[in-house]
C-alpha cells in the first residue's frame, strides 16, 4: 500500500510518517501543493492523506482539481478545521473521509484501513475483528481460523457490521441491505438474525460481540479494542 | 443577557408629557394671576368704576324682583333677605324705584338720594353722581329699564359698602374677563400639548420597543432610523446604531480570534499526541490523558465560538428525534468501550425552528457528562419529545437540588469557580439552548440518577 501524505508541519509529516510506515505501509511525504502534483503524476498511489492550510494554496483546492483528473483514489483530509461547513463541504469537494486534528495514530490508521477496504478499492478480502475473521469472496466466517456455518442473512449482517467494525450500523442500513424490495420484513427478523449470529459468535469463543444500541441499531466491537 | 443595554425605562419617571403639562398648568395659572392683578388694579386705580359697577348690578338685581302686580301696574317683590340688607345698614344702601310717571313704586333709605333725580320722561338711560358727604361719598344711580315699562326708573344709593357687595361683583367681574376667556385656552393648548407631544415622541417609543427586543450577540442588527425621526430622536437612534456597530465588530473580533486560536492549537496538540505514542511508558501515557484533555478544551472552544457565530444565521428546521438519534449512533461506540449502553427512544418528538449543529452539540455534551456519571453495566438513554423537548437520563448519583436551580445559569454568566473543574460542557450547551430561547431544567429520577431536558419553544405551525 502506497500512501501520499501531504503535510506542511515538518513534524506531524514525520510522526505519522513514521507510524504509518511502522503499520506496513509505504509513505511519500510532501509539504506543499506543488510536490503532491509533481507526486500524482510520478506514481500510484492507494490512498492520499491531505493537509488543508498548506503554505502554496488550500488542500480543498487542489483536491477539486485533483477530482477532476482522477477519481478512484481514496483522499482522507486531516486537518484542523473542524466546523461541521468544513466537513460538509470537504466531503461535497471529494474527500472521502475527514479527520480533525489531533488524532492518535490508532485512529488515523483505522481510517486508512476503512478507506483501502471500501467496495472497489484494492484491500484485501478478509475483514476482520478481533479472532472473527470473514472472506468476502469464499463467503464464510471463522473463528479463531476454526470456521463456522450461518445461513446466507447471517453472512451478509456479518460482513455488513465487519465493514464497519466500531460504528453503529443503523437498522434501516441493515434492512435494506438484508432484504430485497419485495421481501416481507417481520418487525423481529433483525432482532432474530442477530441473537442467532450472536450466538453462533459466542459459542465459537469469539472476542469480538455484536451489542444492540436501542433505538439505533447495532455495534460489531472488538473486546478490549479502545 | 438580555435587557442589559440600561434601554429599559425604570418606574416612576416622569413622561416629557407630563413635564411640559406641569409647565403649561403653572404658566397659565400665572398669566391668570396676572389678569386677575390687572382687573384689580383697573378698578383700584378708580374707585367710582367698580362703584358705578356696583350700583348698575344691585339695579339689576331689583329689576329681577318687579313684577306685574294685580292691577297690571308693576310692584316690588322684595326678598326678606334683600330687604334685610337695606334694613340693617339704613346709613349705607337705598334704592327708589319710580314707574313712567313719576309715581314711586317702593323704595328704602330714601334720605340717602340727597341731589334730585331726573324726571322719568327725559331721565337719560344712565344718570350717575357721586357726592362728596362728610366722611366719604354718596354714589347714586338711576337706570332706566323701558323693558319694564318706559320711563321705569331704579335709582340706588350707596354711600358706604359694610356688606362688601363690591367684592362679589369683583369676583364677577374676574370670571367674567379673565376666567372664561382663558380657561378653554389653556384647556386646548394643553390638550394640543398633549397630543403633538406624544406624536413626535412615537417614534422614540418604537425604537426603544426595537432596542429591548434586540440581541445584540446576533450582531448585524440596527435600530429603524427611518425619515419620519425627529431630528433630536433621530441623534439618538444614530448614536445608538453607532455603539452596536463596535459591539458587532467587538464580538466578532472575538469569535475569530477564539476560533483561530483553538485551530492553531490543534496542529501542535497532533504532533504532541503522536510525539508521546512514540515515547511510550507509564509517564507518556499520563502526559497523553493531559493532551487529550487538552484537546477536549480546544474543541470545545471553537464550538463556542461557532455558538457564538450560529446565533447571527437564521434557523433551519430540525428534527429532534433525529439528532438524538444521530447523536447516540455517534457516541454508542464510546459507551460500549466504557462498559455502558446507550440508547435512544422516540416518544414523538417534534421539529423545531434552531442550528442543528448547535443542538447536536449540547446533547453530545450531556450524553458525554451522563457516560461519565451513571456506573457501568448502566444505560444512559436519549428521549426525544413528546414534543419540543429531548431529554438525556442516567443512574448517576443525581445533582443535588440545591445544586439543580442555577446550574446552567453560572456559565452562561461565566462563573470561572466553575469552570475549571466542569470544562466547558455545560456552557456549551447552556449558550446552545440560550440562542434557541429554549431552557435547560436537571431532575431527579424515580430509582436513581438524573435526567437533564432541553425545552424547545414550541414550533410554528407547518
Amino acid at each position: 500500500m502506497r500512501l501520499l501524505l501531504v503535510e506542511d508541519n515538518e513534524r506531524l509529516a514525520g510522526l505519522m510518517a513514521g507510524g504509518l510506515a511502522r503499520a506496513g505501509f509505504a509513505v511519500d511525504a510532501f509539504g506543499s501543493l506543488e510536490e503532491a502534483d509533481a507526486a500524482v503524476a510520478a506514481a500510484d498511489y492507494d490512498l492520499i492523506l491531505l493537509d488543508l492550510g498548506l503554505p502554496d494554496g488550500d488542500g480543498l483546492a487542489w483536491l477539486k482539481a485533483f477530482r477532476g483528473r482522477s477519481q478512484g483514489i481514496p483522499v482522507l483530509v486531516a486537518t484542523a478545521r473542524g466546523g461541521l461547513g468544513d466537513r460538509v463541504s470537504g466531503l461535497d469537494t471529494g474527500a472521502d473521509d475527514y479527520l480533525v486534528k489531533p488524532f492518535e495514530m490508532d485512529e488515523l490508521l483505522a481510517r486508512c484501513r476503512a478507506l483501502l477496504r471500501r467496495p472497489g478499492s484494492c484491500l484485501a478480502t478478509v475483514l476482520t475483528a478481533g479472532n472473527v475473521a470473514f472472506d468476502t469472496v469464499s463467503r464464510r466466517i471463522s473463528v479463531g481460523g476454526r470456521a463456522i456455518d450461518a445461513p446466507r442473512r447471517e453472512l451478509d449482517l456479518m460482513e455488513i457490521l465487519l465493514r464497519r467494525a466500531g460504528q453503529v450500523v443503523t437498522r434501516p442500513v441493515l434492512e435494506e441491505s438484508l432484504y430485497g424490495f419485495n421481501d416481507e420484513v417481520t418487525p423481529n427478523a433483525l432482532e432474530a438474525h442477530v441473537s442467532r449470529l450472536r450466538r453462533r459468535l459466542a459459542e465459537a469463543g469469539a472476542d469480538a460481540a455484536i451489542h444492540t444500541v436501542r433505538g439505533v441499531g447495532y455495534l460489531l466491537r472488538a473486546e478490549g479494542a479502545a | 443577557m438580555t435587557g442589559r443595554l440600561g434601554i429599559g425605562v425604570p418606574r416612576q419617571r416622569r413622561s416629557v408629557a407630563q413635564l411640559i403639562t406641569v409647565r403649561l398648568v403653572v404658566v397659565a395659572i400665572l398669566v391668570m394671576a396676572a389678569q386677575v392683578v390687572l382687573v384689580a388694579f383697573h378698578y383700584g386705580l378708580d374707585g367710582s368704576r367698580l362703584g358705578l359697577r356696583v350700583a348698575a348690578s344691585e339695579a339689576e338685581r331689583l329689576a329681577d324682583h318687579v313684577a306685574a302686580g294685580a292691577d297690571g301696574r308693576p310692584v316690588l317683590d322684595l326678598p326678606e333677605e334683600h330687604a334685610a340688607r337695606y334694613r340693617r345698614h339704613p346709613d349705607a344702601y337705598g334704592f327708589r324705584i319710580v314707574d313712567g310717571r313719576g309715581n314711586v313704586v317702593a323704595g328704602m333709605n330714601d334720605g340717602l338720594f340727597t341731589v334730585p333725580l331726573p324726571e322719568p320722561a327725559t331721565a337719560p338711560d344712565l344718570f350717575w353722581r357721586t357726592i362728596p358727604d362728610g366722611t366719604g361719598q354718596v354714589r347714586i344711580l338711576a337706570q332706566r329699564f323701558d323693558a319694564i315699562k318706559p320711563g321705569f326708573l331704579i335709582c340706588v344709593a350707596i354711600a358706604a359698602d359694610p356688606d362688601h357687595t363690591a367684592w362679589g361683583v369683583l369676583a364677577h367681574e374676574v370670571m367674567d374677563h379673565v376666567a372664561i376667556p382663558m380657561v378653554p385656552l389653556a384647556l386646548l393648548l394643553l390638550a394640543v400639548n398633549v397630543f403633538a407631544v406624544r406624536r413626535t415622541l412615537l417614534p422614540l417609543g418604537r425604537a426603544a420597543g426595537q432596542a429591548r427586543k434586540l440581541d445584540v450577540r446576533r450582531g448585524g442588527l440596527r435600530l429603524d432610523a427611518g425619515e419620519d425621526l425627529p431630528r433630536e430622536v433621530h441623534a439618538l437612534v444614530s448614536a445608538v446604531n453607532a455603539a452596536l456597530g463596535r459591539a458587532d465588530e467587538v464580538l466578532r473580533f472575538q469569535r475569530d480570534f477564539t476560533a483561530n486560536v483553538a485551530h492553531e492549537l490543534r496542529t501542535p496538540l497532533a504532533v504532541l499526541l503522536l510525539e508521546l505514542d512514540g515515547i511510550g511508558g507509564p509517564a507518556a501515557a499520563a502526559a497523553k490523558r493531559d493532551v487529550q484533555a487538552m484537546s477536549r478544551l480546544v474543541d470545545q472552544l471553537l464550538r463556542v465560538a461557532q455558538l457564538e457565530g450560529l446565533a447571527a444565521e437564521p434557523p433551519a428546521r430540525v428534527d429532534l428525534a433525529e439528532v438524538g438519534r444521530e447523536t447516540v449512533r455517534r457516541l454508542a461506540p464510546l459507551a460500549v468501550d466504557q462498559g455502558r449502553e446507550l440508547e435512544f427512544q422516540d416518544d414523538g418528538a417534534a421539529a423545531v425552528a434552531g442550528h442543528r449543529d448547535a443542538i447536536a452539540g449540547a446533547l453530545r455534551n450531556l450524553v458525554e457528562n451522563a457516560l461519565r456519571a451513571t456506573p457501568r453495566g448502566t444505560a444512559v438513554t436519549v428521549v426525544a419529545g413528546p414534543g419540543a423537548v429531548i431529554e438525556v437520563r442516567d443512574r448517576g448519583p443525581g445533582i443535588e437540588p440545591a445544586l439543580r436551580d442555577g446550574l446552567f445559569d453560572r456559565f452562561t454568566q461565566g462563573d470561572r469557580r466553575t469552570r475549571g473543574a466542569a470544562g466547558l460542557g455545560l456552557a456549551i450547551v447552556a449558550k446552545a439552548m440560550e440562542i434557541h430561547a429554549g431552557g435547560v431544567t436537571v431532575a431527579g429520577r424515580a430509582g436513581g440518577g438524573s435526567c437533564v431536558r432541553l425545552l424547545f419553544p414550541e414550533p410554528p405551525p407547518p
